[in-house]
């Protein structure tokens, strides 16, 4: 009985499946990501897209760039091509600008291809408002104990802008451990943690009650990548979500370990290093090998001694086509239930003329790492 | 072939059980049909372009999906509305976001309309006398939403006999009685609704948790319930009092009970629904002044539970763990408002409408969370919390309608509705202008032109285009603002011997439209909600076509309509896109055969463009099959295939001596069981090719219902 209907079950499923001819929209174009910043000198990627609507390919498709050009306010910047040999189709190309790129200025790429149409798009890189202090106050949202960030910039915000931010958190934890109480040695961790700001609760909860909803992208080394495993979230913000010259929002990062009646109270000044600081985010040895069958030692006695945290803020400013750009991007890889027809559609941005992708300026500024207040004990 | 089977067979079996009980039957129109007639006098000699007068006995008649009539869908099936998702309750009117619709039920405002995500709507027709549907030219007595208005108005129960009917059909039964309290002064009617679907699934969860043993336990349901009532007394020709009620409840719960070394409940429980009640005061000061005095209450929300009480228990285990926790969410609004309207005819050449009304809207999200934790050797731990926001709004309308008969072939409507709402620091106010003309050509064809304007402060908060109790309403805030409508409708409408031909067009603009933002989420943010909305606009025009046929055997009609809808939010693209419901063409042919009497058939095919999703446009290969990047050009950049489906339908009805009746109705919904495409995506095949794979997901659904009227 069970066979049969399972029988009648799957063939119910795949007689519901409809098979329809796609209409032709698009055709063979170049993607361009080019992200120029007052902070750094970014990279321009250029790749081959081809149309949907066509088999793909099985060889390595012959794309190459026969010239890029670069303009910043008119003037022509220097650009050296250097393949990605990683890939089949993507380049990479370096920018050199003379005196290096301010805000205000405006950029205008253009990319030649083989066999694809000509894109080009221009940018304005914005300026961003300074970061004068920052303020960390515990609080409680949504039984969570977090801290309530006041961000004071040196000037307000104007309707309409775009802002990304950085939120990271830099841990150290102190253990003591050994095979008994008299050789015990005092172990550090150090790790660094990219968190959203605003995320309170775990975003499949059904209703966090969260305060900001957050949308956020991988920004680093000057690209961008909805690919969260990339790290260095950038969450999205309009100028809606800043009060003036006042953003505050909450930051689920507070440690509860750090009220634990097992808490020992130890000296911790002159445990502390940070000379050997490792960034552990980006650390692929970090993952576990399952195939490693080696596995440690564990000490007998183990012995949580305290631990350090410390946090830093980095508020970028985005130009239109940035915060258009990220924002699709990240719907794109986080709606997946718009392909039921049920939620918002997921699309692609581009401000790229005769091709895809993005050309956005982005400028930024940042604080020093902030000490947090001593954590208080809940009633 | 094979698809036909099925119907003809069934058809055959129907039209030989009518045979026989032919002799007996009365000519009734309880027709499960999707006919809907205007009132021909009144639309030639009204103003009013895009009205759809349907009485109750038609409502009755109409379609029967799981046989029970609903409302909503008799609507979908009219010219300048698309449906969206299949079996839903959508309605997007002249390229409307379906959430912008004004639902009246004895003028209290309703929120939450529908059932069970949207599969049925919260409209018991057993109880409603008239159903007035406004697609343009507004008159100005209507207002709070830009694209639709939904005047239902309930029966007042017979002054002199009692009467009823019950009825069962495949998904519910229903119960409706009237009659008088006091003859020819107080009267009831009284409707109930109920789902019994958990009639079936408790004893089959009981059967299973025997089977099951006494370890463990299953628990499940969902019930769905209506009820209406309306009392009505006279106190003279001239004075009438009525007092109506409503409440609509759908209750959605699930649990498991694990009695095992360590014990384990866990549970979902899901209420949400509406209560609306008013009293309303007709008088009649003069022949020539008319007034309705009511006063309202509504209530809408939701309440979102979960919970778990989990520890062990074994003795050596005995207090090593006891959690438990609860976790509700609740959201509503509450209503509460006062409205006093006027009828007045100065003269011969001026009828006037005036009025003014004043509500009180209470918005609250809540969370309560509580839970407990208790470890081997540490105290209790306790944590109680509730949060959550709340918003009062104030909003006073005032309106003014004169229609003018300015000769004998020239009408104007010209009237203007102030309306204002106050909530925290904000206060909107706007003043809508209403206006139509009317040119009557000669006593077979008029000319009409319709401008109205439309304003909207309450917003529907939901993450997903379906009807979910996790779907709430907000008022405008700073961050989202006022919605505003502009439409311009303009028609000839033709009356040549049984025919009526009505060709009608529209313009409507929507100004500070919102468009969820924000994560992929069931639940969106309640608190701050507007920050994950993004406002941009839209618009859409098109042409309607309806051909309505009538005689004493058989009416039809054919709906067709031509339209495109646009819509532009700048946050996430910047250019026009075409919405996701941008059904170019659509045509409905609709009829109805009264071969004998007490015996009818109906007939309805559905014909629209397919309904629209995103795929993406551009691939990025990186590597050797492995693809990189797939980059999306637009919003709504493919069509799904186009959507047809035919439903068709039986009444017999047998009436005995005492005046008694019994009704059968079978009703075949999507007959040549073609599955439409519900949700599409890129696929490829083996080659390496792609296509559009697409998923039909409602297939041939025939259905029998049963009454008994007395």
């Amino acid at each position: 009985m069970k066979k049969a209907i399972l029988f009648f079950g799957l063939l119910a499923l795949f007689s519901c499946e409809i098979h329809f001819d796609l209409e032709k929209v698009s055709e063979p174009a170049m993607y361009v990501q080019y992200l120029p910043s007052s902070e750094m000198d970014a990279q321009i990627m250029v790749a081959y897209a081809e149309p949907a609507f066509d088999k793909p390919a099985k060889q390595p498709h012959p794309f190459s760039v026969s010239d890029v050009a670069i303009t910043v306010n008119g003037n022509k910047a220097s650009v050296s091509i250097d393949t990605d040999k990683s890939s089949w189709n993507r380049h990479i190309l370096n920018v050199s600008v003379p005196g290096g790129i301010k805000a205000g200025d405006e950029i205008t790429v253009t990319v030649t291809g083989k066999d694809v149409p000509t894109a080009s798009a221009t940018t304005h890189v914005p300026e961003c408002p300074v970061i004068k202090s920052v303020t960390l106050t515990q609080a409680v949202l949504d039984s969570s104990d977090v801290w309530k960030v006041t961000m004071k910039l040196d000037k307000p915000v104007k309707e309409g802008e775009y802002y990304g931010i950085k939120a990271v958190k830099r841990n150290e934890w102190y253990v003591a451990s050994g095979p008994d109480m008299m050789n015990l040695q005092v172990d550090t961790t150090k790790s660094i943690e990219y968190f959203n700001p605003g995320q309170v609760a775990d975003y499949t909860d059904l209703n966090s009650l969260d305060l900001d909803n957050y949308v956020s992208v991988s920004y680093k080394d000057g690209f961008m990548t909805s690919d969260m495993y990339m790290g260095e979230f950038l969450t999205l913000l309009t100028s809606r979500q800043i009060e003036g010259d006042t953003y505050t929002f909450f930051a689920n990062a507070v440690d509860s370990f750090a009220w634990s009646d097992f808490d020992i109270d130890f000296d911790l000044g002159d445990l502390t290093d940070y000379g050997d600081y490792t960034d552990y985010s980006d650390d692929p040895g970090d993952w576990e090998d399952p195939e490693d069958p080696e596995e440690p030692e564990e000490p007998e006695i183990w012995i949580y001694l305290g631990e350090k945290n410390q946090y830093r803020f980095e508020l970028y400013r985005l130009s239109d086509e940035f915060y258009h750009y990220a924002k699709a991007q990240y719907l794109s890889n986080y709606n997946m239930l718009s392909n039921f027809g049920i939620t918002p559609p997921n699309f692609t941005y581009t401000n790229v003329v005769g091709g895809l992708g993005v050309v956005a300026g982005i400028s930024g500024s940042g604080t020093d790492w902030i000490d947090p207040p001593e954590i208080q004990k809940p009633e | 072939m094979r698809i036909l089977r099925i119907p003809l067979i069934l058809a055959a079996v129907l039209v030989t059980a009518a045979s026989a009980s032919a002799q007996e039957v009365e000519r009734t129109d309880t027709l499960n049909t999707a006919y809907v007639t205007a009132v021909k006098e009144k639309m030639r000699n009204t103003t009013q372009t895009g009205l759809k007068r349907i009485d109750g006995e038609k409502l009755r008649s109409g379609i029967a999906v799981f046989g029970t009539p609903d409302v909503i869908k008799q609507l979908q099936v009219l010219p300048g509305v698309a449906a969206g998702n299949e079996l839903m309750s959508g309605l997007y009117v002249h390229g409307g976001d379906g959430n912008d619709n004004l639902f009246l039920l004895d003028g209290v405002p309703l929120y939450n309309i529908t059932h069970f995500g949207g599969l049925f709507s919260s409209f018991n027709t057993d109880v409603v006398d008239n159903l007035d549907f406004y697609k343009s030219g507004f008159p100005a007595r209507y207002g709070g939403r830009l694209s639709s208005v939904v005047d239902v108005e309930t029966s007042e129960g017979n002054m002199k006999e009692y009467h009823g009917n019950i009825s069962i059909g495949l998904i519910d039964g229903r119960l409706h009685f009237e009659g008088p309290i006091i003859k020819d002064k107080t009267s009831f009617n009284f409707g109930i609704r109920r789902s019994w679907m958990d009639v079936i699934t408790t004893p089959a969860l009981a059967y299973a948790n025997k089977e099951n043993g006494d370890d463990v336990k299953v628990d499940g349901g969902y019930a769905m319930t209506d009820l209406n009532a309306r009392i009505t007394h006279r106190f003279s020709p001239k004075s009438k009092l009525n007092a109506t009620f409503y409440w609509g409840d759908d209750y959605l719960h699930a649990g498991l009970k694990e009695d095992l070394d360590a014990y384990m409940n866990l549970s979902i429980g899901t209420r949400w629904g509406s209560l609306a009640s008013s009293l309303r005061w007709d008088y009649e000061f003069s022949k020539e002044l008319r007034s309705k005095l009511t006063g309202y209450y509504s209530r809408s929300g939701s309440d979102i539970g979960y919970g778990f009480d989990i520890g062990s228990k074994s003795e050596e285990e005995e207090g090593m763990l006891q959690m438990t926790m609860s976790d509700h969410n609740l959201c509503n609004v509450r209503d509460g408002g006062i409205k006093y309207d006027f009828d007045w005819y100065p003269n011969a050449s001026h009828h006037v409408r005036y009025g003014l009304m004043a509500a009180y809207h209470h918005y609250n999200v809540t969370r309560r969370y509580e839970t407990s934790q208790k470890f081997a050797g540490m105290d209790k731990m306790e944590d109680k919390n509730e949060s959550g926001d709340r918003y009062d709004a104030f909003e006073p309308a005032l309106y003014i309608e004169d229609e003018i008969f300015l000769a004998y072939n020239f009408t104007l409507n010209a009237g203007l509705r102030w309306s204002l709402f106050t909530t925290g620091k904000n206060t909107w106010q706007h003043p809508e202008p209403r206006a139509a003309f009317k040119w009557l050509i000669n006593k077979d064809i008029c000319a009409k032109l319709s401008y109205t304007r439309m304003s909207q402060y309450a917003h529907l908060v939901s993450a997903m285009y379906i009807e979910l109790p996790t779907n709430s309403w907000m008022p405008s805030t700073t961050g989202a603002g006022p919605m505003l409508s502009d439409q311009v409708a303009g028609g000839i409408y033709l009356t040549p011997g049984p025919f009526k031909i009505n060709v009608e067009g529209w313009y409507k603009t929507m100004q500070h439209m919102l468009a969820y933002n924000g994560a992929n989420a069931f639940y969106p943010p309640l608190v701050n909600w507007e920050r994950s909305f993004t406002e941009g606009k839209g618009w859409s025009y098109g042409l309607e076509l309806e051909t309505t046929y009538e005689s004493p055997k058989f009416d039809m009609s054919v709906y067709y309509t031509l339209s495109w809808t646009w819509r532009q939010f700048d946050d996430y693209y910047p250019y026009p896109f075409l919405d996701r419901n941008d059904n170019r063409h659509k045509l409905n042919l609709v009829g109805t055969w009264r071969p004998f009497k007490g015996m009818s058939f109906y007939f309805n095919w559905n014909y629209h463009t397919g309904n629209r999703i995103t795929l993406p446009t551009n691939i990025i290969v990186y590597d050797k099959d492995a693809v990189s990047a797939m980059l999306f050009q637009a919003p709504y950049n493919t069509k799904l295939p186009d959507y047809h489906r035919l439903d068709i339908g039986a009444d017999f009805n047998i009436v005995f001596r005492n005046d008694t009746s019994l009704n059968f109705n079978f009703s075949i919904y999507n007959v040549y069981n073609h599955l439409n495409a519900s949700i599409g995506m890129l696929s490829q095949d083996e080659n390496g090719e792609y296509y559009g794979l697409a998923y039909g997901l409602v297939p041939i659904i025939p259905t029998v219902s049963i009454g008994y009227k007395f």
